[in-house]
C-alpha cells in the first residue's frame, strides 16, 4: 500500500479512478494536479533535515550509483555518488531526471482492470482500480488455466531493461517452472544483439566489451555515438576527459556516422559514412594495416621469414604464416581483404580515400587502439559481417585482453537463492506439452533466427499470423514493445488478440492496450540489484535503496512476480514461497559478498545498502606481448596456458580469435540456405551489400541522444526542452535533412515534411543541416507517442517504429533499425 | 497673427468633445479590461515576448512612442509657454492637456507591462542607481509631471491669457527634453545592440517625440473641432494653419533624415547584427512606413494642389502617427531580433507578433488618452477656463 | 576578498548538456529556463561541417552591463564573492537588464511555456512562488535570486550561491573531489562527467582557475563588450582570442 492511500483510503481509491478514466483524456485536468507540497514545511525550517540514499539511476544501463537528496519527505536532488567507481561523483545530463519520474503527474497509481473491451489508438481502456489480491489472483487464474489445458506456452513474458537477480534473473526460472519457452523473452534482438554475436563468432564470448579506457592510445569508434548514448556514458564522458584532457600522451580519435554528432565533432576526424557500408571501411583498414605491415605480431603472428607478403591483389600461402592467436588470418586475406583496397571502399562508403587511409595508418601504428562499434554499424541486414569486420580490427592490432584494450565482463560473487528451482519442477515442467512447442519468436529454430539470442520484433507478428501460435497471456516488464517495435501497428493488431498484463509505472502505448495494470515502483522507491554493465571487467554489482516510501499503491515487479509464482498450482507455488520476497532474494544474493567481501568492506546485506556498491577489484587476466597472465594477487604473472585462455578468455573452439569464425562453420548449412551467403565466405567477415526496403530513396537513421537514451525521457518536459541541442529542437525533434536534398524537394527550413515508406508515413519538421548526408534523414529516435502521459502525447515527429521495416540480421537477429529507405515530401 | 478674444460660437463643439470622451471611456474599459483579464488568467504568458531575445514588444513600444509625445507636445507648448512665439499661444494649453492624456496612455501601457508597477514606482526614484537610465528618465517624468501639474493649476485652470510663470514653464520644457533624451538612451546607450546603439538615438527620439507630438495636436484639434478644420481654423487656431504646417514639414524631413541615416548606416555595415535593417528592407510594411511616412505628409503640406486644403494636415498627421508607429516598432523589435548567445536554440532571426492581448494594449493606450484628454477639455470648458485660445 | 570564477575548458566539454540539467534540477527550473546553458552552433558545408559548442552560464561580469541599468537595485554585484545577484523582493520585470545582457542568460518566466503543457499549471504555486513542484529544491533565498521565483520578475544563474557562499573560508578552489568542498561546489561544476568544469577564487593566486587560465590560454567571451566575466574559457594552442584593451583596468 501507497503512503497516501494509508490516509486517505477512499478519497484515495476516487483520486485514482478519476486519474485512470481520464488517463487518454485531456479532460479531467483538476484530478492530474498533484498537491502542491505543504506550505511552509520545506522552507521554514532553518535546519534542513535532508538524508541522502543510495540508488542506482535508471535512464540507461550504465547503472551510475547516486546519491539521492531527500529533505523533508520530498526528493529534490540527484547527483552522481563519489564513491560509486562509475559514477565517481558525476552524472550524464539523464542522471536529474529521476525527481521528475518519481513525481511524473500521470503516473499510475495503483493496480487496475480494464474494462473497455476495445482496443486501439483512441479507445480509452476506461480502467478500474482494483486491490492488488484481486490483480495478482486474476493473473495466477489466468496462468492456471493455460497449464491445466496443457497451454502454458502461450504465456509469453517480455521484458526490456531488466536490472539484476531480483528481477529479470527470477524469470527464466519462473519460465521453466511454470512451463513456457516464453518467459522471458529478452528485447536484446531490439538493442544491440549484433554486438554480441559478432563477438560471440570471433571471439567467443556473447557479450559487450569492457574497456581499458583509461590506457587506450586510439579510438576507432564506427557508428556509436560515443559521446551520446554508448555506454556506460556518463563513464565514458569521464574517460574522455581524462584521455583527452590530462592524460600524456593525448589519446587521438577517428569518429564514423551518418551525420555529425558531438562525437564526431569532438573527435580528431570526422568520417561521414554511408549508412551498412562500415564493413567496407573496416575491411579497407585490415588491407592497410596488412599490407602495410603495421599488424601487432605479438599477438596474430607473423610471416615465417618476417617478410611480409600481404600485397593488394595477389594471394598468400596459408604455411607461411605463423598464427599465435588469430585462427584463418591467411585465408581471410585470400578470399576476402586481398581486394579490399581504400580506392574500392571508398567507392562504396563516399568516404574519401585520402582519411580512410590516414585513418588505418594512425589506427595500424598506435599502441594500444581500440575499435568501437554498434548499431549505427550493425543493424542492417549485413550488420554482423559489419561487426566481425571491425573487431577483427581489434585482434589484428593486439588489444583483445590487453592494457588499453578490451575485455569482459566478470559476474559477480552473488549467493545462492533460498531454494533451488530444480528440486520444484513438476511432471508438467519436466515433459509437459509446452516443451514441444518452439519459442513464439522462433528463437533457435531453423524457420526462424537459429542463432538469435531473442527475436521480440517477431513476437508480435508471429502471433498476429498464428505462426507458430498465437499466444493468449503477455505481460511485460520495462517494456513498451507494442510501440517501440518497428512495423508497431502490426504489434497493435496483435496486441488486440492477447490478454495483457503490463508493470510500467507509466501509461504506456503497451499500457493504453493491457487488461491488467500492476504498477511497479519507480526506481527511487524500491530495492533493486543491478550486476554492472560491461565497464572496466572487474566484477561490481549494486543495490537500489529506497529514498521515500513509494507515493502510490504500487509494488516492485520481482515482488510481483514472486507473488504470482506463488499462487500457481504445484511445487511452483512452493518455490515462491521460500523466495518470499524481492528484499529475501536480495539479501540471499548478498550473502554471496561474505567469502568474497567488496573492496569498500561490503560483505552483506547491510553494508550493501549502506553503500550502495559491491565492486572487487582487478579484472583477472592481462594478455601482454602476446601472452596471457592471470592476476597472482599482486600483478599479472601468471602464464596462462592455451587451455587455460580457451576455457576464460577466447572461448572458441580452436581457443583463438577465429576470424575464419567456427562458430558459423558449425552452421554453414543452415546459413547458406537462409542468407544465400557464399559457403567459402559465410565464416569470415566480409563485404555485402546491405538489403533496404521501405521503397525510398532516402536512408532514415534514429540515434539516441543525450538526453534521451532509452526513450524515458518522452514525458519529461525538461527532457524535451533540451531534446536536441546540436540543431536546436526544443520543444519537438527536428528531422535533419541537407539542404541540397531539401531544395530538390521543395522543401524548406521549419516546413512540415511527411516521410514515408511502404508502411505508411509520418510527419515532422524539418531543420536544414549541412552536417547529414545528402542522402540520409537523421532523427532522434521515439518520438511520437500516442499515449505515455500529457507531454509525450503527440509530440511531433512522428514515431520512427510506423514507417521502419520489421527487418532482421538472419544470424545475429538485430533489428535492422537504420535499414529501411524513405521519401520525403511537404506535407 | 491676431489675439482678439472670440466669442463662444467660436469654441469647439461640445458634441465632439463628448464622443471622442465616450469612445476613450469604452475602449479604456472594453481593450483594457480585455488585457487585464488576460493577465490574470496567463500573467504575462498573454504577450508574446520571449526570453531568446524578444524582451521588450508591443507595450514597450506603445509607452515608448506616448512618453515622447507627451515630450513633443511639452516642447511645442513650451514654443509659447517659454520662447513667447505667439503663433503657439492659441495651442499652448491643448497641447499641455493633450501631454498629461498622452502620459496617462504610456503609464497604463507600462504598467500592463511590468512585473510589479507599483513596486516600481516605489523603488525607482530613491533607488539612487545613477548608472541606469531608466532612473533618471522615471526622474525626469516626476520633474515634468510636478512642473505640469504647477502649469495646470498656475495657469491653465485660472484661463489666463499671458504666459506662465517662467520657472515652470522652463522646467517643464527642460525636463522634456532631458526625457526624450534618455527614454532614447535606454537604447541608444545599450553597446551591445549595434542596432541601437550611438548617440543618434537620442536625437531621433527628440524629433521622434516633437512630430508625433505635433501629429497629435493636429489630428485631436481636428477630431474636437468636428473634422472641419479648415472652417473653424480660420485664423484662430494655428493647429490647423501655417505654423503647424511649416512645423510638420520640417519635423517630416528631419525624421526622414535621421530615418535614412540610420538605415543607411545599417545596412552598410557588416557588423553583426545590423543584417536586421537588411531584413527590415525586405518587409513591404517598413517600406511603407518610411517611404509613405515620409512622402505624403511632405507632398500634402508643400504641393499646391493640395497645401491649403482642409484635409492636408489632418490626413499628413494620421499618416505621420502611423508612420512613426511603425517605425518606432521597427526599431524597437528590430533591435532584438538578433538572439545573443542563444545557439541552436535561436539560428535565425527572432519573429515576432504581437498577441491579441498586447494590441489590446495599444488600444487601451489610445482610449486613455482620449479620454483623459477629452475629460480635461470638459473640465477646463465648464470651469470656464477653456477660452478660445486654448 | 574572494572573486569566485569559473573555468571550462573546451577541450574537455562533451556538449552533453549534463551542466544544464544538474543546474535545472538543483534550482528548480522551468524546462527551457537554462541558468546554465550549452550553445551549439554549426558551419561549414557537407561533409566539413564545423560544429561547435560551449557550456553558458552567467559571466558575473566583473563590470555587469546588467547592473548598470537596472532602475530598482534588483541586480547587484555583491563584493562578498563576486556573485551578480538578482533580489526578487526588488524587481519590477522591466527586462533592461535582459537588453543590456550581451551574454543572454537572463530568463523573464512570465511568459509562454517552452513546452506545453504548462508545467506551472501541473503543479500550481503556493504564494508567490510561480510553481511549486513536488521535487522543488528546498532552497529558498529571495533577496539572492535562489529557489522558485515569483511571477514577473527576471531570473537567472547564481553561481549556486546558496552552496558557495556557505563554503569553507578560504578555500582557494570548490571542487567536487575534494569531500571537504563538494557540497559547496555549484551544480554545474560538480557534475560535468568529463571535468571540464573548474571554480576558484580569481583573487587567489594560488587557486588552480588561476593556473588553468595561465597554462591553457583562458579568455572571456565577448571581451570588446568590456563587461570582463568571471568565467574563463580554455581555448588551448596559442590562443587567438583578442582582450579588450581595457581587461586589465579596475573596475572604473
Amino acid at each position: 500500500m501507497g503512503m497516501m492511500e494509508k490516509i486517505l483510503p477512499s478519497a484515495f481509491a476516487r483520486r485514482r479512478f478519476l486519474q485512470a478514466t481520464s488517463a487518454l483524456g485531456v479532460a479531467g485536468a483538476a484530478s492530474q494536479t498533484l498537491r502542491p507540497i505543504e506550505a511552509g514545511a520545506q522552507r521554514t525550517s532553518a535546519a534542513l533535515q535532508t538524508r541522502i540514499t543510495k540508488n542506482i539511476c535508471h535512464q540507461c544501463p550504465a547503472r551510475c550509483g547516486i546519491d539521492v537528496y531527500t529533505t523533508n519527505g520530498r526528493v529534490h536532488a540527484i547527483y552522481g555518488s563519489t564513491e560509486h567507481p562509475i559514477a565517481n561523483g558525476k552524472l550524464c545530463p539523464k542522471g536529474p531526471l529521476g525527481i521528475y519520474i518519481l513525481y511524473d503527474p500521470d503516473r499510475f497509481r495503483g493496480p487496475m482492470r480494464r474494462t473497455n473491451p476495445n482496443k486501439g489508438r483512441n479507445e480509452d481502456p476506461r480502467f478500474v482500480p482494483i486491490s492488488w489480491d484481486e490483480a495478482l489472483d486474476i493473473v495466477a487464474k489466468r496462468l492456471n488455466d493455460l497449464r491445466d489445458r496443457g497451454e502454458s506456452h502461450r504465456f509469453a513474458l517480455l521484458y526490456g531493461r531488466g536490472w539484476g537477480a531480483s528481477c529479470a534473473g527470477l524469470l527464466g526460472t519462473f519460465g521453466k517452472l511454470y512451463g513456457s519457452p516464453n518467459v522471458p523473452i529478452g528485447h536484446s534482438s531490439m538493442c544491440s544483439d549484433g554486438s554480441i554475436k559478432a563477438r560471440q563468432a570471433l571471439d567467443g564470448n556473447a557479450g559487450y566489451n569492457a574497456h581499458d579506457y583509461r590506457n587506450t592510445n586510439y579510438l576507432l569508434i564506427f557508428g556509436a555515438s560515443f559521446l551520446e548514448a554508448f555506454r556506460p556514458y556518463n563513464y565514458l564522458m569521464q574517460m574522455w576527459g581524462y584521455i583527452r584532457g590530462e592524460k600524456s600522451p593525448k589519446t587521438r580519435v577517428t569518429a564514423v556516422d551518418v551525420h555529425m554528432n558531438t562525437t564526431l565533432a569532438a573527435s580528431d576526424r570526422a568520417l561521414l559514412i554511408k549508412p551498412g557500408t562500415d564493413g567496407a571501411l573496416a575491411l579497407a583498414i585490415a588491407h592497410v594495416i596488412l599490407t602495410e605491415g603495421l599488424w601487432e605480431r605479438s599477438f596474430v603472428g607473423d610471416f615465417s621469414d618476417g617478410v611480409n607478403r600481404f600485397r593488394t591483389g595477389e594471394t598468400v600461402d596459408p604455411a607461411s604464416f605463423e598464427e599465435k592467436w588469430v585462427r584463418g588470418l591467411v585465408e581471410w586475406w585470400n578470399i576476402e581483404v586481398k581486394d579490399r583496397t581504400p580506392q574500392w571502399a571508398s567507392e562504396v562508403t563516399t568516404i574519401p580515400v585520402r582519411d580512410i587511409v590516414a585513418t588505418a595508418r594512425e589506427f595500424g601504428s598506435t599502441r594500444p587502439a581500440m575499435a568501437l562499434f554498434e548499431r549505427g554499424a550493425h543493424a542492417h541486414t549485413n550488420g554482423i559481417l559489419n561487426a566481425m569486420a571491425i573487431h577483427t580490427l581489434n585482434a589484428l592490432v593486439g588489444s583483445l585482453f590487453a592494457k588499453g584494450g578490451m575485455m569482459y565482463q566478470m559476474p559477480p560473487a552473488y549467493g545462492p537463492l533460498p531454494a533451488n528451482a530444480d528440486d520444484y519442477l513438476d511432471d508438467y515442467a519436466r515433459n509437459g506439452p509446452w516443451k514441444r512447442h518452439p519459442r513464439i519468436d522462433l528463437k533457435g529454430h531453423p524457420d526462424g533466427y537459429l542463432l538469435a539470442n531473442n527475436m521480440m520484433q517477431e513476437v508480435g507478428p508471429n502471433s498476429l499470423n498464428g505462426r507458430p501460435y498465437k499466444l493468449d497471456t503477455v505481460m511485460f516488464y520495462q517494456n513498451n514493445a507494442v510501440w517501440t517495435a518497428p512495423n508497431c501497428r502490426q504489434w497493435e493488431e496483435a496486441a488486440k488478440e492477447w490478454f495483457i498484463i503490463d508493470t510500467s509505472p507509466f501509461p504506456s502505448e503497451t499500457a493504453m492496450m493491457a487488461d491488467l495494470i500492476l504498477p511497479d515502483h519507480t526506481y527511487l522507491e524500491r530495492y533493486q540489484d543491478a550486476p554492472t554493465y560491461p565497464f572496466e571487467g572487474w566484477p561490481l554489482t549494486q543495490l537500489r535503496t529506497p529514498a521515500i516510501e513509494p507515493l502510490f499503491d504500487t509494488k516492485y515487479f520481482g515482488d510481483t512476480l514472486i507473488e504470482i509464482g506463488k499462487r500457481i498450482k504445484g511445487p511452483t507455488g512452493e518455490y515462491y514461497r521460500k523466495l518470499g520476497s524481492a528484499e529475501n532474494v536480495l539479501r540471499h544474493l548478498a550473502a554471496g559478498f561474505a567469502r568474497a567481501p567488496g573492496d569498500n568492506g561490503v560483505k552483506d546485506f547491510e553494508t550493501w545498502k549502506e553503500k550502495g556498491v559491491w565492486y572487487r577489484k582487478p579484472y583477472l587476466w592481462q594478455q601482454r606481448n602476446g601472452e596471457f597472465y592471470e592476476w597472482d594477487g599482486r600483478d599479472y604473472t601468471r602464464r596462462m596456458s592455451p587451455e587455460e585462455v580457451k576455457a576464460k578468455l577466447l572461448k572458441t573452439p580452436s581457443g583463438k580469435f577465429e576470424i575464419r569464425s567456427g562458430w558459423l562453420e558449425q552452421h554453414a548449412a543452415w546459413i547458406a540456405e537462409k542468407t544465400g551467403r557464399s559457403p567459402a565466405k559465410l565464416m569470415f567477415p566480409h563485404w555485402e551489400e546491405p538489403k533496404h526496403p521501405g521503397g525510398g530513396d532516402l536512408y532514415l537513421v534514429t540515434p539516441k541522444v543525450a538526453l534521451h537514451a532509452e526513450g524515458r525521457g518522452a514525458n519529461i518536459p525538461h527532457v524535451i526542452a533540451l531534446l536536441q541541442p546540436t540543431v536546436g529542437g526544443r520543444s519537438e525533434a527536428y528531422i535533419e535533412i541537407h539542404p541540397r536534398t531539401a531544395q530538390e524537394r521543395g522543401i524548406k527550413n521549419g516546413d512540415l515534411v511527411r516521410v514515408s515508406s511502404e508502411l505508411g508515413s509520418i510527419v515532422g519538421r524539418v531543420r536544414l543541416y549541412e552536417g547529414v548526408r545528402p542522402d540520409t534523414l537523421v532523427y532522434p529516435m521515439e518520438n511520437g507517442h500516442w499515449a505515455m502521459g500529457r507531454w509525450a502525447r503527440g509530440r511531433l515527429p512522428g514515431h520512427s517504429g510506423e514507417i521502419t521495416v520489421n527487418l532482421s540480421d538472419r544470424i545475429s537477429g538485430q533489428c535492422a533499425y537504420y535499414t529501411t529507405k524513405v521519401r520525403v515530401e511537404k506535407a | 497673427m491676431s489675439t482678439a478674444v472670440l466669442t463662444r460660437s467660436s469654441l469647439p463643439p461640445i458634441s465632439w468633445t463628448l464622443v471622442l470622451l465616450v469612445l476613450g471611456l469604452v475602449g479604456s474599459v472594453v481593450a483594457g479590461g480585455y488585457v487585464i483579464s488576460q493577465l490574470q488568467a496567463h500573467g504575462h504568458a498573454a504577450f508574446h515576448g520571449d526570453s531568446r531575445g524578444l524582451f521588450w514588444t508591443l507595450p514597450i513600444v506603445t509607452y515608448d512612442y506616448f512618453v515622447l509625445a507627451t515630450t513633443g507636445l511639452v516642447m511645442i507648448a513650451s514654443l509659447w509657454t517659454v520662447f513667447g512665439l505667439s503663433a503657439f499661444a492659441p495651442i499652448a494649453r491643448r497641447s499641455l492637456a493633450l501631454a498629461v492624456a498622452s502620459l496617462g496612455g504610456a503609464v497604463v501601457a507600462l504598467f500592463m507591462e511590468l512585473g510589479y508597477p507599483v513596486r516600481a514606482l516605489l523603488l525607482i526614484p530613491f533607488s539612487f542607481t545613477w548608472s541606469a537610465p531608466l532612473f533618471w528618465k522615471v526622474w525626469g517624468i516626476i520633474i515634468l509631471s510636478a512642473a505640469l501639474v504647477v502649469l495646470f493649476l498656475t495657469w491653465i485652470f485660472p484661463g489666463k491669457d499671458e504666459r506662465p510663470a517662467l520657472p515652470a514653464a522652463l522646467v517643464a520644457f527642460g525636463a522634456a527634453i532631458f526625457v526624450a533624451v534618455v527614454a532614447g538612451g535606454v537604447y541608444g546607450w545599450m553597446s551591445m545592440r549595434p542596432v541601437w546603439y550611438g548617440g543618434h538615438t537620442s536625437i531621433a527620439f527628440l524629433v521622434e517625440g516633437l512630430l508625433t507630438g505635433s501629429a497629435l495636436l493636429v489630428l485631436f484639434s481636428w477630431i474636437i473641432y468636428g473634422f472641419r478644420g479648415e472652417q473653424a481654423g480660420r485664423g484662430d487656431t494655428p493647429a490647423f494653419g501655417e505654423p503647424f504646417r511649416l512645423l510638420l514639414v520640417v519635423l517630416v524631413a528631419a525624421h526622414g533624415i535621421l530615418q535614412l541615416s540610420r538605415l543607411v548606416s545599417g545596412l552598410y555595415s557588416n557588423l553583426d547584427g545590423m543584417e536586421v535593417w537588411h531584413h527590415l528592407w525586405g518587409e513591404p510594411l517598413f517600406h511603407a512606413e518610411l517611404w509613405l511616412g515620409l512622402g505624403v505628409p511632405l507632398a500634402l503640406l508643400l504641393l499646391p494642389q493640395t497645401r491649403h486644403e482642409a484635409y492636408a494636415l489632418p490626413l499628413a498627421a494620421a499618416v505621420v502617427l502611423l508612420a512613426a508607429f511603425l517605425s518606432r516598432y521597427h526599431f524597437v523589435i528590430g533591435g532584438q531580433m538578433v538572439p545573443l548567445f542563444k545557439g541552436s536554440w535561436a539560428p535565425d532571426l527572432l519573429h515576432y507578433t504581437p498577441s491579441l492581448a498586447e494590441y489590446a494594449v495599444l488600444v487601451t493606450s489610445v482610449s486613455v488618452m482620449a479620454a483623459i484628454f477629452a475629460a480635461l477639455q470638459l473640465l477646463l470648458r465648464s470651469s470656464g477656463s477653456l477660452s478660445a485660445q486654448s | 576578498m574572494t572573486k569566485w570564477g569559473m573555468v571550462i575548458d573546451l577541450d574537455k566539454c562533451t556538449g552533453c548538456q549534463a551542466c544544464t540539467t544538474a543546474c535545472s534540477m538543483e534550482n528548480t527550473r522551468l524546462p527551457g529556463e537554462n541558468w546554465q546553458d550549452v550553445l551549439f552552433y554549426s558551419e561549414g558545408s557537407y561533409p566539413n561541417v564545423n560544429m561547435r559548442w560551449f557550456p553558458r552560464p552567467c559571466m558575473h561580469c566583473e563590470r555587469p552591463s546588467c547592473v548598470d541599468v537596472c532602475p530598482t537595485r534588483a541586480t547587484y554585484k555583491d563584493p562578498n564573492g563576486g556573485f551578480v545577484l538578482i533580489d526578487w523582493d526588488r524587481c519590477i520585470g522591466c527586462k533592461a537588464c535582459m537588453v543590456a545582457c550581451p551574454y543572454g542568460v537572463r530568463f523573464y518566466t512570465d511568459e509562454r511555456a517552452v513546452v506545453e503543457p504548462d508545467v506551472r499549471s501541473v503543479f500550481p504555486g503556493e504564494g508567490k512562488r510561480q510553481w511549486s513542484p513536488p521535487y522543488s529544491s528546498p532552497h529558498d533565498d529571495p533577496k539572492h535570486g535562489v529557489g522558485v521565483q515569483p511571477k514577473g520578475v527576471v531570473s537567472k544563474c547564481t553561481f549556486c550561491y546558496h552552496k558557495v557562499s556557505k563554503a569553507p573560508a578560504g578555500a582557494a578552489d570548490l571542487d567536487e573531489d575534494d569531500p571537504a568542498t563538494k557540497e559547496y561546489t555549484p551544480a554545474c561544476v560538480r557534475v560535468c562527467p568529463p571535468k571540464a568544469r573548474y571554480f576558484g577564487d580569481l583573487d587567489n593566486p594560488k587557486s588552480k582557475v588561476n593556473k588553468l587560465i595561465a597554462d591553457k590560454r583562458g579568455v572571456r567571451l565577448l571581451d570588446h563588450t568590456g563587461n570582463k566575466p568571471q568565467v574563463y574559457y580554455l581555448s588551448g594552442g596559442a590562443g587567438a582570442a583578442v582582450p579588450s584593451s581595457r581587461s586589465s583596468q579596475g573596475r572604473s
